[in-house]
């Protein structure tokens, strides 16, 4: 007989994302995701000046700060058919790297990990076997017998105390979790070190952004920094030379401790690449233009269907005909007004919020299609499209991640393991070291560029007196970010954000097609019911990012989450 | 010593913007010494661990759900802030805490020394821009708060002459043009 399992978080934060699991024999036979707060943000820039509409767009989402100043601000120059200067672009891209390293490594250390590394183990750790395995795989000089005991002795501490803090919120002592105490010591010390690392990247975005989150350098038409090599209060050879080092300290700790961390926990947990496969079939969109009026693309982009890589299309850059026509957002289970599917420059946001109905409606996110079917995006589609169209760089990253895993491992581990739970893991790990190389590749461009004398930054937009419309696009950490907005008369007339999370964790489709995230839950195990530990694995290897956030601070001490088994 | 004011919320979510409203307004109605600094810092989730590393006072403004009626402003210290417990896990990355932020940076090692949460009642979360009235009058009596606690700590903010401005570039809309 089938069990199900609700689980909800409730939070200070007004609940996002929620999911409802059916478990028969040990496996997930049916599976809902549902975002329980409101989606219909992108409304409050009806009306405005849309060369404003980013500084609004940015407050979407509190961690995605970023990617949503930076598409809302190529909607409109798309709308425009405004080209940019090629220095906008690398300020913009460099931004943009900037925010994917943080982004990447904040999320594997701090949520991704915990998933797989039991830190209640850590006590029990020989610090020194711990450095002689941290020393056989990675050259990285901060995985010391020494350090790591400082670690180990700060964790016994917390785990004596009985307050876990930081590391309140996981499944500790559960079956399915199999690293030795030493592996997780090292994940934890490097836990530790990526606050540091990732704070670095985080300067990078606020010396070019003015500040971060939040940055304040984008304006529809480029950016605002000044060039100027022979002045203090701009961009000079000391900002820019300042940045490259913060970078040189950001790279090594994603070639050498994140990607080597991923192999490890994917080899350790090899049996992952068995569950969480999901529909197979990918978006991912080109971006990082090497050029102002962005012909060409150093990240691609196209589409893959049903796992075959042979399928690959490659989008040759964002004025793609076929992508621009193939997106609809269904409303049939979302709880908006009417059902069916319509293009985003046509899209409406009518709330009609129903009780949550499993044969109705049941989410407030829309349910994205391309041409029809649901697809998947992120660092997994970004990957497997780059890899199946040849993209050198992409290549690289991953044959060298299936080596190390394969060899770990002990078994072969090849391109098509990847579509699956820990795959999205691997992937995630290989985008961020290409994000990491070129990372040091946009900063040389823009130092060329401006070295050779080049101080243009900025093109004034035009607004006509009619109707225009736009795509922005971004391929985000989360995966495709598009900005479509409708301007009339120098007015917004209409805006929809389709955002990465949207695309993965939307609802049932008029035709009763589940989602991506739904998809990947049919058959995962289920050991415990009462405590779920799997179904979050696979939720948690798209790196959901829901609500764009309310920041409420329960003073009732609610509980974080509630798991409900049925 | 560093010392570190963080207004946090969306601005997009009336009430929730509290936070931001009132350190857009300490900036720009106050001067701070270098070692001072006041931010809006939206929502940053886990984010948030990194704004404590290596600061001493740490001061968070936000709005907060229950407690009394809307406007109502409370002063929290870090060991008496309402603590969530523990046990259920975290499905995104959005739901680090104030308190998880607190322990994830003493356990990295360098966590303020003492921390504050300044936060008034919210009355209304939902879509748009601008604080409900009673919110709205919490904003000087909180502005208050965060000052003293600065004074206790040594810390004086020089009042900025004939500044009535709130700040906060988004309750205004650009000019038709």
């Amino acid at each position: 007989m089938a069990t199900r399992v609700t689980i909800d978080p409730i939070t200070r934060i007004e609940g996002h994302l929620r999911i409802d699991v059916e478990v028969d024999a040990g496996a997930v036979s049916k599976a809902w995701a549902s975002c329980t707060m409101w989606r219909g943000i992108e409304k409050i820039l009806l009306g405005r000046d849309p060369r404003e509409a980013w500084l609004f767009a940015q407050r979407f989402c509190g961690v995605c700060t970023t990617v949503h100043a930076i598409a809302s601000v190529r909607a409109v120059e798309d709308a425009l058919a405004l080209e940019i200067p090629p220095n906008a672009q690398y300020i913009r891209n460099l931004v943009l790297l900037a925010h994917g390293l943080h982004d990447h490594i904040v999320h594997f250390y701090h949520l991704s990990a915990l998933d797989w590394v039991d830190v209640t183990t850590v006590p029990a750790a020989d610090p020194a076997k711990t450095a002689a395995l941290a020393e056989s795989v990675s050259p990285w000089p901060h995985n010391g017998r020494v350090a790591l005991a400082g670690v180990r002795d700060k964790v016994k501490a917390l785990v004596e105390s009985g307050q876990l803090g930081p590391f309140a919120h996981g499944y500790w002592g559960h079956p399915a979790m199999r690293l030795s105490p030493e592996v997780n010591l090292l994940a934890v010390s490097h836990y530790l070190q990526a606050i540091d690392v990732q704070r670095k990247a985080n300067q990078v975005v606020a010396m070019l952004g003015g500040k971060s989150p939040h940055i304040q350098n984008v304006a529809v038409g480029g950016v605002m920094n000044a060039v100027n090599l022979d002045s203090l209060a701009t961009l000079n050879v000391d900002r820019l030379w300042a940045m490259k080092d913060l970078l040189e300290e950001v790279v090594p700790f994603v070639h050498q401790v994140y990607f080597v961390d991923a192999c490890a926990i994917a080899a350790f947990y090899a049996d992952w690449f068995g569950h969480g496969a999901g529909h197979r079939s990918y978006l991912a969109v080109p971006d990082l233009p090497v050029d102002g009026p962005a012909t060409s693309f150093d990240l691609p982009g196209g589409t893959l269907f049903d796992g075959d890589l042979a399928t690959v299309r490659r989008m040759k850059d964002w004025k793609d005909a076929p992508l621009r026509k193939a997106v609809t957002e269904d409303v049939t289970h979302a709880w908006y007004r009417g059902k069916g599917a319509l293009h985003p420059f046509d899209g409406e946001t009518v709330p009609a919020l129903t009780d949550w109905e499993e044969g109705g409606k049941y989410s407030w996110v829309k349910a994205p299609r391309y041409d029809g079917r649901p697809m998947e995006v992120g660092p997994l589609a970004q990957v497997l499209v780059g890899y199946a169209s040849g993209d050198p760089l992409t290549k690289k990253w991953v044959d060298k991640a299936l080596e190390v895993v394969s060899g770990l491992a002990g078994r072969k581990v090849g391109p098509s393991d990847l579509m699956s739970t820990m795959g999205r893991h691997l992937a995630r790990a290989v985008r961020c070291a290409m994000l990491a190389e070129l990372a040091l590749k946009h900063w040389q461009l823009l130092a060329d560029n401006v070295l050779k004398g080049d101080a243009t930054t900025f093109v004034p937009p035009t607004f006509p007196k009619g109707e225009v419309s736009g795509l922005g696009l971004h391929e985000a950490p989360r995966g495709t970010l598009s900005h479509w907005a409708v301007v009339e008369a120098g007015r917004i007339k209409n805006y929809q954000a389709v955002v990465p999370t949207t695309w993965n964790a939307s609802p049932r489709d008029e035709k009763g097609a589940v989602g991506p995230y739904e998809a990947a839950l049919l058959a995962n195990p289920v050991a415990d019911a009462e405590r779920p530990l799997e179904v979050l694995r696979t939720v948690h290897s798209f790196d959901p990012c829901m609500a764009c956030a309310c920041h409420t601070f329960d003073a009732s001490g609610k509980p974080v989450a509630t798991v409900k088994v049925l | 010593m560093r010392l570190a004011v963080l207004g946090m919320g969306n601005v997009l979510r009336r009430d929730d913007g509290f936070g931001p409203t009132v350190a857009r307004r300490l900036l720009s109605r106050w001067a701070f010494p270098d070692d001072v600094a006041v931010e809006d810092v939206g929502t940053p989730g886990l984010d948030l661990v990194s704004r404590l590393v290596g600061v001493d006072v740490v001061v968070a403004v936000d709005a907060v759900e229950g407690g009394g009626p809307a406007g109502a402003l409370t002063t929290w210290r870090w060991h008496e802030m309402p603590a969530a417990p523990p046990g259920e896990p975290r499905v995104t990355a959005h739901e680090a805490d104030l308190r998880d932020a607190l322990a994830a940076a003493t356990l990295h090692g360098e966590a303020p020394r003492e921390a504050y949460l300044v936060g008034a009642v919210a009355h209304d979360t939902g879509d748009g821009v601008g604080l409900t009235s009673r919110v709205d009058a919490a904003l000087e009596p909180a502005c208050r708060a965060v000052l003293s606690i600065l004074a206790s700590h040594g810390v004086r903010a020089t009042a900025r002459d004939g500044a009535d401005d709130d700040g906060a570039w988004w309750h205004r809309r650009a000019a038709a043009g």
